[in-house]
């Protein structure tokens, strides 16, 4: 981050608004909060200059923080690329003298996906599954996503070196490889997707459970899952390993998510890093079935939701199924080539050498089938059976559940009983009957939402000291919502709710003002790559490995794969490992 | 000017000669039999003989020898005649072959020890079609298909026709030509035809067709096998071609073929050497003993080559064509002869025991 000139500016003073900052323990409070040189600070700080925003009546919250989106990349980019009609869903963003045009109603393009965040109030996305040989490709587009602050995980679960260092048991390798990795493609986690199954998806097979081995490497996801967490709290990577399990989207996949959450359950988290998790289990709704097959398919969202609420090592995300025509992408490959055989749509495939996999078919969640029904309540039931919100967030798995601008409908889901019952209305007689949907009757608070949108994740990512809260001191990311609280009972006023999420009355990024009343009105806000520096071991013996695995079987040289700092050209960078002085 | 010297290439045979006053030496390498093994390189008692690139010539890219004589080195002594176990050479004398060493000094021959017994041979396609050298001549006459097959057995039939049931209708006689009618037409007196059925019994084969066929079940028909039924003919090695590696006798069903191995010895194949990608010694391999290994299953690494120590002779061929270093080794330690061995011979048999290894030349 270039030393900014201690010239106080940006001076933002938002007076009287309704403050629901969970990490702070504000629930609701009148209070005001001033921004000056992109910090928040105290309001007696501020100068004469300062501009005021008149938040009375109104919510203020944390600029919103996506922890698990597919915003940037490769994979992103084919379901841009062979999804022209995608964009005649979609109302179609003009150019203005201040904003670019674009569109795409579940993939849209770069630009356009930065105006939509900022317009939820949302001012910091996860990119969460990064090829690494593909990172330039992911961090061209991000430079191409303004006003928001993005980072992207690294996929990792089925590297070759990865799954070499841990079939001999060498751990310090393992971490040296790690951390160099994540160097190379300013990454800012360790993504693993399918553990095991993807490289088997090379061979045209898959691994539907921990224990089956990976083809010629003969380790085993738990093996791949349980040596990765290791190396991530050795480590102290803000964030901890980030799981998306393997069997997804099968009836009966619930035994295998269970076996599979307790696998780091006596893996010490490291502290240090401001989370309290070890484990972060992506989507998992699409990994909460029972049933044997689509035929007697129910949902098991109440036993996952029971572990959750009952184990302290990890926290999920849920994507939320919002019921629409989307496109679905994951690094997933044999996951994506069933779900084509199973509707028949185009399928796009990738296979990275050396590194990961990847799919892509559009996909129709339909809400006069059962299926679909069911992967809707079972989402919801997650959301609210998990008792703790700082365990459980809000996603779609944008866009494989559904676009990320469903999250005011979602959220209108989970704070109003009525605006479920009456989705509930509209779809199968199965969903009542095979779920607990229609009996459960909490309904979130906005401190709770809040917890689920701004402060969990933040936490969860570790980067609570800047991102998901208030204090003083935190980035001066927020977002006021034109919702009173006090005169709207949201519960009976659920459009009131999506109306006020869907356009804020303000975003503010960095002590921009980026949106208004809306609308975007400016993108000149200081954007940032953000990424995980843990390099700084001299392990000669995995240099000879990598330089050994370029020369032998990469078709790119070593000297030209990982990613100049051009390519971020405003980064900051979080310090783990040995750099952060051990751990 | 006497001695002149000559090398010409006609009929895919490199042919070396030295002509004196009044007589004239020829030595053939038959570029079609001759694999590169080397042999006769190692066998020369002058050193005349040196390799040619064979990789390149077993592939067709290169149109010459796979090893190249020098007729003034040459001193037309036939050695690497007796030895070449390819029979791909051939000594003359003014235009006819002769061996002036057996008949003069006495030299070992190699002894092929290869044959099919003919009373275990059931005459089947197996060894015919494994052979790498085309050593086996098989000659049983070709069987047609069909009603004729039966001719390839030797049997009797037991016919019986039960006259008391027989309206001679004729059936019988409209499907199969064993059978004729001879008969009288039905007149108003015996209101039913009178005759005879003829059967002619070398033209049945017992297919029973008839039997099933006849109305009045009038007719029954047993076969009974005189002699285990085998193809006629015969099939035989000629052990001129025949190099020792027995894929016949491997692959022989009736165990009726007996090879012993003209060489004996040692191969070992060290593949962190192997450059892979090359698959020359494959090709090269005059015995088919060499081969690549397949992938079996998903994630299966089954290594870049393998030989299967049944088919190996231990003639080398693989050690010269081989572009790398140190990636096959060879140790012979039999090589069967008979007749005197002589110092000479003991000389060359020294040379050709001596372990063999690819090296990367010096240009």
């Amino acid at each position: 981050m270039s030393a900014k000139p201690l010239k106080v500016q940006n001076e933002v003073l938002i007076k009287n608004g309704y403050v629901y900052d969970p990490l702070n323990g504000v629930k609701g409070d009148v209070k005001d909060i001033a921004i000056q040189n992109g910090k928040i600070v105290e309001p007696s700080k501020l100068s004469t200059k300062a501009k005021v925003i008149d938040a009375k009546g109104k919510v203020v919250m944390p600029g919103g923080v996506d922890i698990h989106t597919h915003v940037a990349g490769p994979k992103v980019n084919v379901g841009r690329m062979y999804r022209p009609e995608d964009k005649l869903h979609d109302t179609m963003e003009h150019r203005t003298d201040l904003l670019r045009a674009g569109g795409g109603f579940s993939v849209p393009s770069t630009f356009v996906t930065a105006y939509r965040y900022a317009k939820l109030g949302y001012t910091f996305v996860n990119e969460a599954a990064m090829p690494p040989l593909l990172a330039r490709h992911t961090h061209e587009e991000m430079h191409d996503t303004p006003i928001l602050d993005q980072s992207a995980f690294t996929l990792l679960g089925n590297n070759w070196l990865v799954m070499e260092y841990i079939k001999k048991g060498q751990k310090e390798n393992l971490d040296a490889y790690v951390a160099w990795i994540l160097k190379a493609t300013k990454g800012s986690a360790i993504k693993i997707v399918n553990p095991g199954g993807t490289e088997a998806w090379g061979w045209g097979k898959n691994c539907t459970d921990i224990d089956d081995p990976v083809p010629y490497f003969d380790v085993t996801p738990k093996d791949i899952i349980t040596g990765l967490c290791e190396t991530n709290e050795r480590l102290g990577l803000p964030h901890s390993i980030h799981l998306h399990g393997n069997n997804l989207g099968h009836p009966g996949n619930y035994t295998t998510t269970l076996k599979t959450l307790a696998l780091t359950e006596n893996i010490r988290t490291n502290k240090k890093s401001g989370r309290n998790q070890n484990v972060h289990f992506t989507h998992a709704q699409f990994n909460s079935y029972g049933g044997t097959a689509w035929k007697d398919f129910v949902s098991k969202a109440d036993e996952i939701a029971n572990y959750v609420n009952n184990h302290d090592h990890l926290t999920i995300d849920v994507g939320f199924v919002t019921l629409d025509e989307t496109t679905t992408m994951t690094a997933d490959g044999p996951f994506e080539f069933t779900l084509h055989s199973t509707n028949h749509l185009k399928w796009a495939n990738v296979d990275v050498e050396l590194e990961t996999g990847s799919g892509v078919v559009p996909f129709i969640y339909d809400s006069r089938n059962h299926v679909f029904g069911i992967q809707w309540a079972t989402g919801l039931e997650l959301g609210l059976l998990v008792k703790d919100p700082m365990k459980c967030f809000l996603t779609t798995d944008h866009p494989n559940a559904g676009p990320f601008t469903r999250y005011p409908v979602v959220a209108s889901w989970l704070m109003s009983k009525k605006a479920r019952d009456a989705k509930l209305a509209t779809l199968h007689k199965w969903v009542a009957e095979r779920t607990q949907i229609k009996d459960i009757d909490r309904e979130l608070s906005l401190y709770e939402l809040a917890q689920m949108t701004r402060a969990g994740p933040a936490k969860a990512l570790g980067m609570s000291r800047n991102k998901g809260h208030l204090g003083i001191g935190a980035d001066g990311d927020v977002s006021i919502y034109d919702l009173d609280p006090k005169t709207t009972d949201i519960g009976q006023q659920p459009e009131v709710l999506v109306k006020a999420l869907e356009g804020a009355a303000y975003t503010i990024k960095g002590g921009d003002i980026v949106v208004k009343d809306g609308e975007v009105v400016s993108v000149d806000a200081p954007k940032y790559t953000i990424w995980s520096d843990a390099d700084g071991f001299n392990n000669k013996e995995v240099m000879n490995d990598i330089v050994e695995k370029f020369l032998k079987y990469y078709s790119v040289t070593l000297n030209n794969y990982p990613v100049q700092d051009v390519y971020a050209p405003h980064q900051q960078v979080i310090k783990a490992g040995p750099l952060a002085g051990g751990n | 000017m006497f001695p002149s010297y000559s090398k010409k290439t006609e009929n895919n045979k490199q042919v070396i000669e030295q002509r004196l006053l009044t007589q004239k030496l020829n030595l053939a390498v038959d570029l079609d039999r001759c694999t590169g093994c080397g042999v006769c390189i190692d066998a020369c008692p002058e050193e005349a003989i040196t390799e040619g690139p064979i990789g390149a010539v077993s592939r067709g890219k290169a149109k010459v020898s796979k090893v190249d004589v020098d007729p003034k080195k040459c001193s037309f002594c036939g050695v690497c005649n007796i030895l070449c176990p390819f029979n791909a050479i051939k000594l003359s004398v003014d235009g006819v072959e002769k061996l002036p060493i057996l008949e003069q000094q006495g030299f070992p021959v190699l002894e092929k020890k290869a044959k099919i017994d003919d009373e275990k041979c059931s005459r089947c396609v197996l060894c015919e079609e494994v052979c790498p050298r085309d050593a086996i001549r098989r000659d049983v006459a070709k069987v047609d298909q069909g009603h004729k097959a039966a001719s390839t057995m030797k049997y009797a039939i037991d016919y019986k026709l039960d006259d008391a049931k027989c309206t001679k209708c004729g059936i019988c006689a409209e499907a199969c030509d064993a059978f004729k009618i001879e008969y009288k037409e039905p007149t108003p007196l015996t209101v039913k035809r009178i005759g005879e059925v003829k059967f002619d019994e070398k033209k049945c084969d017992a297919c029973k067709v008839c039997v099933e066929i006849c109305p009045e079940d009038a007719i029954s028909i047993e076969r009974k096998i005189i002699e285990e039924p085998k193809l006629s003919g015969k099939v035989a090695i000629d052990t001129n071609e025949c190099v020792t590696c027995t894929w016949c006798q491997v692959i022989c069903p009736k165990d009726a073929a007996k090879v012993e191995k003209v060489f004996e010895g040692e191969l070992t194949i060290n593949t962190a050497n192997c450059p892979a990608g090359c698959s020359t010694c494959v090709d090269v391999c005059p015995c088919n003993a060499l081969y690549l290994p397949v992938v079996e299953e998903a994630g299966h690494k089954p290594g870049k080559l393998a030989y299967n120590k049944d088919f190996c002779i231990y003639c080398g061929a693989c050690i010269n064509a081989c572009p790398a270093d140190s990636t096959i080794t060879m140790k012979r330690n039999k090589i069967n002869v008979t007749g005197e061995k002589t110092n000479l011979y003991n000389k060359i048999e020294a040379k050709l025991f001596a372990e063999k290894t690819p090296k990367i030349k010096e240009a």
